[in-house]
């Protein structure tokens, strides 16, 4: 039965609800306040979104799966001990491998990409192989993660940078930070795999209908086991990102990122049913976060009823993807 | 030790006890599947041994969890390899339980 035009715009409201009323928060906070609508506090929001939208990518691919990720805050830890450990000055008096020559920045983002990676292929293999859902899967991997970033650190938090690290996150090109063009490229290139390439179509075909997709021959284990080791990689990045704009690092960096990125993904359009989500979905999902971070401390809203106007917007965002799902079937 | 050490030190594995703790509880009393494989998968062969199973090993690892929380505080290698090695036996488990009971 076609649908009325009044239907159409009431489902439009109801499924777009979250990002009108963020929208019209912002816009609200604008007026309210003489420096939000400035250059800096926009690349301040662009600065502060780049790590997590390259977060937030990572996790879309496991979650159009009808997956998720709970290992990506540690990951995010470890990524960014890993690059803090390598990229430290050899004057400073509390480095990690005091007879070490830094390396360079674009060597130790690789490798923290790689040694995450390896985690994301281990806990792939147990979702894929060992049939473990994934939630479970990278609870386990979140405390393995930790606890080798405890021994790793010994616990100690991370410092004293190389010029060319913290230059990752001061330094810009066209005007533009790096650390928003590293967001960028990241962008391009999942959006390349997610549109382009065979992997994407049997990611979305995994997410739709798994046992399908096994019938119709998609490589169903190998194609997860990708996944979670595309996501972990990201992790790593945005690990390394992260070291590099605050100029240290701990076990603890990036902890509670993984919902932030969850639930910024459910509120573009990332179904956490599966099959559904694009790249546009997770930057959007970002940037309406962030805005309505940032729109909140304009406001004065207290720090920790900050936390319960976030959560209050997940269970909203959540929730309505559930009804979207239900009304499609 | 202060709680503020407890809890930045073994604050996750903690969190995670209790996480395992609740789904392992509604595996067992409520035989709730979905609540851990989702919505919509394909019928397991036999949806209550799952359930027990599942809730089985899900407080098995509530149990690594927590003993990885003590063990923090006493060897940290000692809590890392115990962890590992709990995690390749849930895996295990989970493969032969899934294997008998699962789609």
């Amino acid at each position: 039965m076609a649908k009325t035009n009044q239907q159409k715009v009431k489902d439009f409201l109801i499924n777009n609800g979250v990002i009108i009323v963020m929208f019209i928060l912002v816009i609200y906070t604008g007026l309210t306040s003489n420096n939000f609508f400035t250059s800096n506090n926009l690349m301040n929001i662009l600065m502060n979104m780049s790590s997590r939208l390259v977060i937030a990518l990572g996790i879309a691919g496991c979650v159009i799966t009808a997956g998720c990720d709970l290992s990506a805050g540690r990951m995010i830890g470890l990524g960014a001990c890993i690059s803090g450990v390598l990229l430290q000055r050899i004057d400073y008096s509390g480095k990690f491998f005091p007879d070490m020559e830094p390396l360079n920045v674009v060597v130790v983002a690789l490798i923290a990409m790689a040694i995450c990676a390896a985690f994301g292929t281990v806990t792939g293999f147990f979702i894929a192989y060992l049939s473990v859902p994934p939630f479970i899967a990278t609870l386990a991997m979140m405390e393995i993660v930790y606890g080798l970033g405890l021994i790793f650190t010994g616990a100690t938090p991370l410092g004293g940078y190389v010029k060319e690290y913290t230059n990752v996150a001061n330094g810009k090109f066209l005007g533009i930070n790096y650390l928003i063009w590293i967001a960028i490229i990241v962008a391009i290139v999942t959006w390349f795999i997610f549109n382009m390439t065979r992997h994407g179509k049997y990611m979305y075909a995994i997410g739709g209908n798994p046992q399908a997709a096994e019938v119709a021959g998609v490589p169903v284990k190998t194609t997860l086991i990708l996944i979670y080791m595309k996501a972990a990689a990201m992790y790593g990045l945005a690990g390394f990102m992260l070291g590099a704009k605050a100029g240290g690092a701990s076990v603890q960096t990036g902890y509670g990122y993984e919902m932030e990125a969850i639930a910024a993904c459910t509120i573009g359009g990332v179904s956490v049913t599966g099959g559904r989500g694009k790249v546009s979905s997770a930057i959007i999902g970002v940037a309406v976060f962030e805005l309505l971070k940032v729109a909140l401390q304009y406001l004065g809203v207290d720090a920790n009823a900050q936390y319960v106007a976030i959560g209050i917007v997940i269970f909203i965002a959540i929730s309505l993807d559930i009804r979207k799902y239900i009304a499609k079937k | 030790m202060s709680v503020e050490l407890i809890l930045e030190q073994a604050g996750i594995p903690l969190l995670l006890f209790v996480i395992c703790v609740y789904y392992g509880v509604r595996l067992l009393v409520l035989k709730d599947v979905e609540a851990i494989r989702g919505k919509n998968k394909e019928p397991l062969k036999n949806a209550e041994a799952y359930a027990a199973e599942a809730g089985k090993l899900l407080l098995f690892f509530a149990g690594a969890t927590l003993l990885m929380a003590v063990l923090i505080f006493v060897n940290i290698y000692a809590a890392v390899a115990q962890i590992i090695v709990c995690t390749v036996i849930l895996g295990v488990l989970w493969k032969r339980m899934n294997d008998k009971y699962g789609a």
